[in-house]
């Protein structure tokens, strides 16, 4: 066990910064994270070299968060998530409580940091739990469309529809450059 | 031909990286050239941008991290001990239980087309089954013994025979019987009264060679006429018969 902690020191914030852009919630993020160690941990039996062990743990990591999705599937999740990440945000704007924000260098940059990522994260949660993770895992692990696809178990194309709505989704929630491009061909829709 | 359309479709796979060397490098000559392309390819690199520095910005401090590895190392823990209890209870069982338990318990991997096909052909067969058990069975036709001596009676044994009818045709068919042609009386009677004595034995044997076919009435009576009885009487006497008769 020892060991596997060991190992799991190498992943641990990689995963966790995952998990946080999915749930959009500390403690949710820090509860998925877990999870996925725990699984990894079960099933460090079935692992048998094929690939590295990064790609086998993301694997489970995704398998989690779909099964987490599922699980929540109907409840007003995002609802409860923006709740929860708005106190977040006022703890990290009152004070340095929020523990996975750097410290910043000074008010102007805690007001302006917290400004972001409190859009950012809206904007995240404007997309669909399917096109949140694809982008997560184009943008954040680097995967290609092939292998986003095998993951998820859809087709090559359907991923890069999903991936092309979320980042025309994110540009039009962040509103950032949208002053550089007057020409807007493919108008996204507010419900998608 | 630039199509800004067909241009920005391949924004997000620029940004990316996901297109070939020939294409990308197409594409980047295509935005550069279009002012709209390239104001669209900056507000996505922009957007990724800003995911990017939230990201770096969310990235947990160093204080952050010895509290979730405790979280983290009792949840392993208690994980580890449920694993070596279940360990230990899985061994405690006999052999047979655990024979049986994991002859129920074990799955095969099959494809998923064969056991679709499978699962067809099992449906199929069942609805087939089902079909012909719903069929009422044809009724069993039994041939019966023709009635028989009293020998054949007390004979023990009567054998009854069940054939099983599974259609019944009935065929009709004519049958054309020729008529029998009725005699004629007038051209027999003209030639029969010109010469009366030619007619008689010819009469004679005719009446006696159709004596069983025709009626009495149709005969024609005997004429005695030019009858000679003869002279000598020849009598003869049958040896054997009884006393009276000699």
């Amino acid at each position: 066990m020892e060991a596997f902690a060991t190992l799991a020191r190498s992943y641990e914030r990689r995963l966790l910064v995952l998990a946080l852009h999915y749930c959009r919630d500390r403690h949710d993020a820090e509860d998925l994270s877990q999870e996925v160690w725990l699984k990894a941990f079960r099933a460090l039996k079935s692992f048998r070299g094929e690939s590295s062990f990064y790609t086998w743990l993301r694997q489970i990591t995704i398998n989690t968060f779909l099964n987490d999705r599922r699980a929540s599937g109907l409840k007003s999740a995002q609802v409860v998530e923006l709740d929860a990440w708005e106190t977040t945000r006022r703890d990290a704007a009152n004070s340095n409580y929020f523990p996975l924000m750097r410290p910043p260098r000074g008010l102007e940059e805690t007001v302006e940091q917290g400004f972001l990522v409190s859009r950012v994260m809206d904007a995240l949660g404007d997309l669909t739990p399917q096109q949140r993770l694809i982008f997560l895992l184009k943008h954040q692990e680097g995967m290609t469309y092939e292998e986003i696809s095998e993951s998820l178990g859809c087709s090559t194309g359907a991923t890069k529809k999903a991936l092309f709505r979320a980042v025309l989704k994110l540009r039009q929630c962040l509103g950032v450059g949208m002053e550089a491009a007057d020409y807007e061909p493919h108008p996204v829709r507010k419900s998608c | 031909m630039h199509d800004c359309r067909q241009t920005q479709d391949n924004l997000v796979d620029l940004m990316f990286d996901e297109l070939d060397f020939a294409t990308r490098a197409r594409v980047r000559a295509e935005v550069e050239a279009c002012a709209g392309c390239s104001a669209q390819y900056r507000s996505f690199t922009a957007t990724l941008a800003a995911c990017d520095e939230a990201s770096a910005a969310l990235t947990p401090r160093e204080s952050y991290w010895p509290q979730y590895h405790d979280a983290l190392g009792r949840r392993l823990a208690l994980a580890a001990d449920v694993a070596i209890e279940n360990v230990t209870t899985a061994k405690a069982p006999t052999e047979s239980v655990s024979f049986w338990k994991r002859l129920l318990t074990t799955s095969i991997r099959v494809p998923a087309p064969l056991a679709a096909t499978a699962m067809l052909i099992f449906v199929a067969s069942s609805i087939l089954a089902l079909t012909l058990l719903a069929r009422p069975a044809p009724e069993p036709v039994v041939l019966a013994a023709p009635p028989a001596s009293t020998q054949e009676l007390n004979a023990p044994q009567i054998k009854l025979i069940e054939v099983p009818v599974v259609q019944e045709k009935i065929i009709t068919q004519i049958v054309y019987v020729p008529r029998r042609r009725s005699t004629t009386t007038g051209g027999g009677g003209a030639a029969g009264g010109d010469n009366p004595r030619r007619q008689l034995p010819r009469e004679n044997l005719a009446g006696v060679n159709s004596s069983k076919a025709s009626s009495p009435a149709a005969l024609p009576r005997a004429n005695l006429s030019g009858f000679k009885p003869a002279g000598e009487m020849n009598l003869r006497i049958i040896k054997g018969s009884s006393t009276r008769e000699q």
